[in-house]
C-alpha cells in the first residue's frame, strides 16, 4: 500500500494504482504479469523480469512465454518459486 | 482460445528464430514497440517465437538496432497456402462450387418433422402442409410462418395450434389437437323411443320419465322414456331424456357360402424392389417389372448420417408371389364359417347378451346356407328429437 494511498485514506488494491504490477498464478503452472517493464533474462529454468521498481526472479522447468503483449506476459511451465 | 487461434491461422504468422548474443533483447523490443509475440522458447542459445506476418516486418526494420539476426524458421497459415497454390486454377473454382453448393444446399429444407400429434397420423398432417405450401425440397425463404399456420388452422379443423420451427434444414411442425367435444353437452329435449319389436326385460333412466314397465310388449316406435314434464300451473318443460332400456327381440341372420372357392396363396417365392426419392424425385434401383399376382408391402425410410436425416428416402417395396388355388369346402367347414359370421353379426354393442340361439343350415348345389334365429337381450332405446311445434305446424 502506498503511502499516498494511505494518506487520501482509500482503500485501494495496489494493482489499481499507477507503475503498480499485477501478478496472477494459476497452480504451478502458468503465471500472467501486467505492469511488465522488461525482460532481463530468459532460459528455459529461470526468467527474470523487470517490474519498474522492482526485479521478479522466476525458477522452474520448461518454463516458456506464451503471449508477450504490450498489457502483459503470460508464462507457462512448471514454476518452482519466485523471488523479489 | 480457439477463435484466437483461426484468427492467427487465417491472417498468417510466421515461427522465428533470433539468434545472438544477449537475444533477450529482441523480446524487449517487441514489447516496447506494442508488437504481439507468443510461443517464446529458447532452445540452447537460440531463441524461437511466432509473429504475424505484419509484425515480422516491422520488426525486421527494428532488429538493426540491436544487431541480432532473425529468420524465418517456418511460415505457418491460410495466405501461404493460398500462395503455394494460386496456379491452381482448378482448386480456386473447386473452392467456388464447394461453397456454392454449402450455400445452394442449406436455402432448402431438407426433412420435414411433425411433433405434438396424438391421435391423427403424421401422414395426414403432412398431406395437409403440403396443401399449404410444405414440403420437403421447398425454399426456406417461401415458409411464411403466420400465414401458412393460418392456413392450415383453417384447413385442417382437427388442429388447435401449429407452430413451425426451423433449424438448419430440419423443419418441425409443432401441432397441438382440438379437443372432442363432450357428447352431453347437446341440449336438445329428446324422447326414447323403441328401434325394435320386443318385452322390457330392464330399465336404467338417468333423466325422464317412463312410460314403460317391466314385462310389457313394446312395438317398434313406441314410447320408452319421455322427456317432457307438466306442471300443476299448466306449465311444461321439456329436456333431454337419457338412459338405456334392455328388452328381449329376436334377430334372424341370413347368409351362404359358397362350397367350391378360389383363393390366393403364397407360393413362397418373393422378390424386393428399391427406389431412392430425392426431392419427390424416384429413382429406381431395379431392372424388370413385376408380373402376375403379388401380395405388396412397402416400407419407407429417410436415409440418415449419425445425428441427421438426409433427404433421401429409401422406398422398399416387397412382394410376395400369389398363386390362385381352387379348394372345396367340406360341410363342416363351411358351417364352422358360417357360424363365425353369424356370431361376429350379433357381437355388437346394442346387444348386451345372447339368451338362446338355433340354427338352420340349407345344403344347396354349390352352397350351404345359414338362418340363426337369435333370442337377445338388446338396447332398443334411441333419442328421437320432441318436434315442439310440429301439432300447430299440422293444424296449419
Amino acid at each position: 500500500m502506498s503511502k499516498t494511498n494511505k494518506k487520501l485514506g482509500f482503500d485501494l488494491p495496489p494493482s489499481a494504482l499507477i507503475g503498480e504490477s499485477k501478478i496472477t498464478i494459476n497452480s504451478n503452472k502458468e503465471i500472467i504479469i501486467e505492469g511488465l517493464r522488461n525482460v532481463l533474462e530468459y532460459e528455459q529454468e529461470k526468467i527474470k523480469l523487470n517490474l519498474g521498481n522492482k526485479t521478479l526472479l522466476i525458477l522452474g522447468t520448461n518454463l516458456t512465454i506464451n503471449s508477450l503483449t504490450i498489457n502483459g506476459v503470460v508464462i507457462t511451465g512448471i514454476i518452482n518459486s519466485l523471488e523479489f | 482460445m480457439i477463435i484466437l487461434k483461426s484468427l492467427r491461422f487465417f491472417s498468417g504468422f510466421v515461427r522465428v528464430k533470433a539468434s545472438g548474443v544477449y537475444n533477450e533483447r529482441i523480446i524487449n523490443i517487441c514489447f516496447k514497440n506494442g508488437i504481439t509475440i507468443w510461443s517464446i522458447k529458447k532452445k540452447e542459445q537460440d531463441l524461437f517465437f511466432n509473429i504475424s506476418t505484419k509484425d515480422f516486418k516491422k520488426l525486421h526494420i527494428l532488429r538493426n538496432k540491436c544487431g541480432i539476426s532473425i529468420k524465418i524458421h517456418y511460415k505457418i497459415g491460410f495466405p501461404f497456402v493460398m500462395n503455394k497454390h494460386k496456379k491452381r486454377a482448378g482448386l480456386l473454382i473447386g473452392l467456388i462450387i464447394f461453397f456454392a453448393c454449402l450455400y445452394t444446399l442449406s436455402s432448402f429444407v431438407w426433412n420435414v418433422k411433425v411433433s405434438g400429434n396424438v391421435n391423427i397420423t403424421t401422414k395426414e398432417i403432412m398431406s395437409a402442409a403440403k396443401e399449404v405450401g410444405i414440403y420437403e425440397g421447398m425454399l426456406k425463404s417461401k415458409i411464411n410462418s403466420p400465414k401458412m399456420r393460418n392456413l392450415m388452422l383453417y384447413k385442417f379443423d382437427k388442429l388447435s395450434w401449429v407452430s413451425f420451427n426451423l433449424e438448419g434444414s430440419l423443419l418441425t411442425i409443432n401441432v397441438s389437437e382440438t379437443k372432442p367435444k363432450a357428447e352431453n353437452q347437446d341440449k336438445t329435449p329428446t324422447n326414447l323411443v323403441a328401434t325394435k319389436d320386443g318385452v322390457i326385460k330392464y330399465l336404467e333412466i338417468k333423466s325422464g320419465y317412463s312410460a314403460v314397465k317391466i314385462g310389457q310388449a313394446v312395438k317398434k316406435g313406441e314410447l320408452l322414456v319421455s322427456g317432457t314434464t307438466e306442471f300443476k300451473e299448466g306449465v311444461a318443460s321439456f329436456f333431454r331424456s337419457n338412459g338405456s332400456v334392455l328388452a328381449e327381440t329376436e334377430v334372424i341372420f341370413e347368409d351362404y357360402i359358397p362350397l367350391k372357392q378360389e383363393i390366393y396363396v403364397k407360393t413362397g417365392k418373393s422378390s424386393t424392389r428399391r427406389v431412392l426419392q430425392f426431392f419427390g424425385l424416384n429413382i429406381p434401383l431395379y431392372f424388370g417389372a413385376v408380373n402376375g399376382e403379388y401380395n405388396k408391402q412397402i416400407t419407407e425410410e429417410f436415409i440418415k448420417t449419425e445425428n441427421n436425416y438426409l433427404p433421401i428416402k429409401l422406398i422398399t417395396a416387397n412382394y410376395e408371389e400369389l398363386k390362385k388355388q381352387s379348394i372345396t369346402l367340406s360341410l363342416e367347414e363351411a358351417e364352422s364359417q358360417l357360424k363365425t359370421k353369424a356370431d361376429a353379426a350379433l357381437n355388437t354393442e346394442k346387444i348386451k347378451e345372447v339368451l338362446s340361439i338355433n340354427d338352420e343350415f340349407t345344403v344347396l348345389e354349390d352352397c350351404v346356407k345359414i338362418k340363426r334365429t337369435a333370442k337377445v337381450l338388446e338396447d332398443i332405446a334411441e333419442a328421437k328429437v320432441i318436434q315442439i311445434n310440429s301439432l300447430s305446424w299440422f293444424l296449419k
